[in-house]
């Protein structure tokens, strides 16, 4: 592959259950010759971060955690890469003009469903959540997704 | 204004979630959790709440996550998060629980009805249907974007505004809302204020104000409304009055999704319904309390 990038930075935001984060995806863009600032940030619950305080997340969360790459004043906006239920938020960022790029992985959303059938979604969900310990018990220490390898 | 401090005090740990409980009452009796409102706290019910344990219930009232003494906020979308804490503290009262709850508190008691009727025995609600249709109308998608990354830049990179003192921020809080009698106004400030270097800061968790543009509308808030099968009680004030928006055309519509909800309208009274009329307020829950059996 030829040298790509040319200052551009390129923010990834992994996908929800990645293991190890955006570990690989910054093996790969740098063994891809990306010749910006390569950001792929290990987004809560996942390679080296702590899972969310308060064990509330939802995809649109990954733009908070990533908002000091992309801050108004601060330099070259990257080209922002988007993979998984993150391509919502790699839209937002987009949509709000803090990228200079839109890459979607695999990140055009779920079939679309009606108001009712998401309620239903989210109630059975909810209720699945409270019952599970695992979900609803505090997080056992460095309980992280890791991928061996991972730098 | 008569106001009981709390029999207790104290917090409960959810797992992943640390929740400031104030409770008046016997142990014994019946639980009722009461919910306060968005950017409010459990003090609010000070007035409601010592009249309810008087009745003979064990009233509960959480800060939910974010407000008060609460823990902090993970995420710009909490609407379902704290549901699922209000589930597990309920679960740990001996359900089926009561629930009264104003405003935003209003909308968690129906959404926890919906989710799991197994623990919620009855719900009364003030002024908490919901915001208006206007609140839904879609604006432009790249502005409303811009303007949700507005706030949650300033929200990363500036502190909380400090107040010099709570007479500020007393005189801030009654702009918002004019009806209140001031000294509920100090009341409110009081708990719902810490101190800090230099003055004093709102205790609400900055992050509660954090939010994106997403799918919801009428359209899920009727959806959610039509999973209640409690008994519920719907007390709005007659008054025009901040975060009272709905039109009567929209009640009446809200309404039609609560099945066998009774409303009453509360003369003189605005959004805060329990604390301007509070002898109306107990004689309507008193009523439909003895019409439900409970």
């Amino acid at each position: 592959m030829t040298q790509t990038g040319g200052d551009t930075p390129v923010l990834v935001l992994h996908d929800a259950g990645d293991v190890g984060g955006g570990g690989p995806w910054r093996i790969a863009l740098t063994e891809a010759a990306w010749t910006g600032p390569v950001l792929a940030p290990d987004l809560p619950g996942h390679g080296g971060a702590p899972a969310p305080s308060g064990g509330a997340y939802e995809p649109a969360d990954a733009v908070l955690h990533v908002l000091a790459h992309v801050a108004p004043d601060g330099g070259p906006r990257p080209v922002v890469v988007g993979v998984g239920v993150h391509g919502w938020a790699a839209q937002l960022l987009a949509l709000g003009g803090r990228s200079s790029g839109l890459v979607l992985v695999d990140g055009l959303g779920g079939p679309w469903m009606g108001p009712v059938e998401a309620t239903d979604r989210v109630r059975r969900w909810l209720r699945a959540i409270s019952d599970d310990p695992d979900a609803v018990g505090p997080p056992p220490a460095n309980a992280k997704l890791t991928w061996p390898g991972t730098p | 204004m008569q106001l009981a401090a709390p029999d207790r005090a104290g917090f409960v740990d959810l797992g992943r979630m640390r929740l400031r409980v104030w409770e008046w009452g016997h142990v014994a009796d019946p639980p009722v959790l009461f919910l306060h409102g968005a950017y409010d706290h459990g003090r609010m019910w000070d007035g409601l709440a010592p009249r309810l344990a008087h009745d003979g219930f064990r009233v509960v009232a959480p800060d939910l996550r974010g407000h008060g003494d609460s823990g902090r906020l993970s995420s710009g979308h909490t609407w379902a998060a704290m549901t699922l804490d209000l589930a597990l503290l309920a679960r740990r009262l001996g359900p089926p629980v009561g629930v009264v709850g104003h405003s935003f508190g209003g909308g968690q008691a129906l959404y926890l009805a919906g989710v799991w009727p197994e623990l919620v025995d009855w719900v009364v609600n003030l002024d908490g249907l919901g915001p208006p249709a206007a609140a839904f109308e879609e604006r432009d998608l790249i502005e409303s974007v811009t303007a949700g990354l507005a706030v949650a830049d300033r929200v990363r990179t500036s502190p909380p505004r400090v107040f010099t003192n709570r007479t500020q921020m007393a005189e801030r809080r009654q702009q918002v809302n004019g009806r209140l009698p001031r000294a509920w106004i100090d009341h409110l400030v009081l708990h719902g204020s810490r101190p800090v270097e230099g003055g004093f800061i709102w205790k609400t968790d900055p992050l509660f104000g954090v939010g994106f543009p997403s799918g919801f509308d009428l359209t899920f808030i009727a959806a959610q409304h039509d999973l209640v099968t409690a008994p519920i009680l719907v007390l709005t004030g007659a008054e025009h009055d901040t975060w009272s928006d709905l039109t009567p055309g929209e009640l009446g519509g809200r309404l039609a999704h609560l099945q066998g909800a009774r409303h009453q309208v509360v003369a003189g009274a605005g959004h805060y319904i329990h604390i301007e009329r509070p002898d109306e307020v107990v004689g309507a829950i008193e009523g439909f309390l003895d019409e439900v059996g409970a």
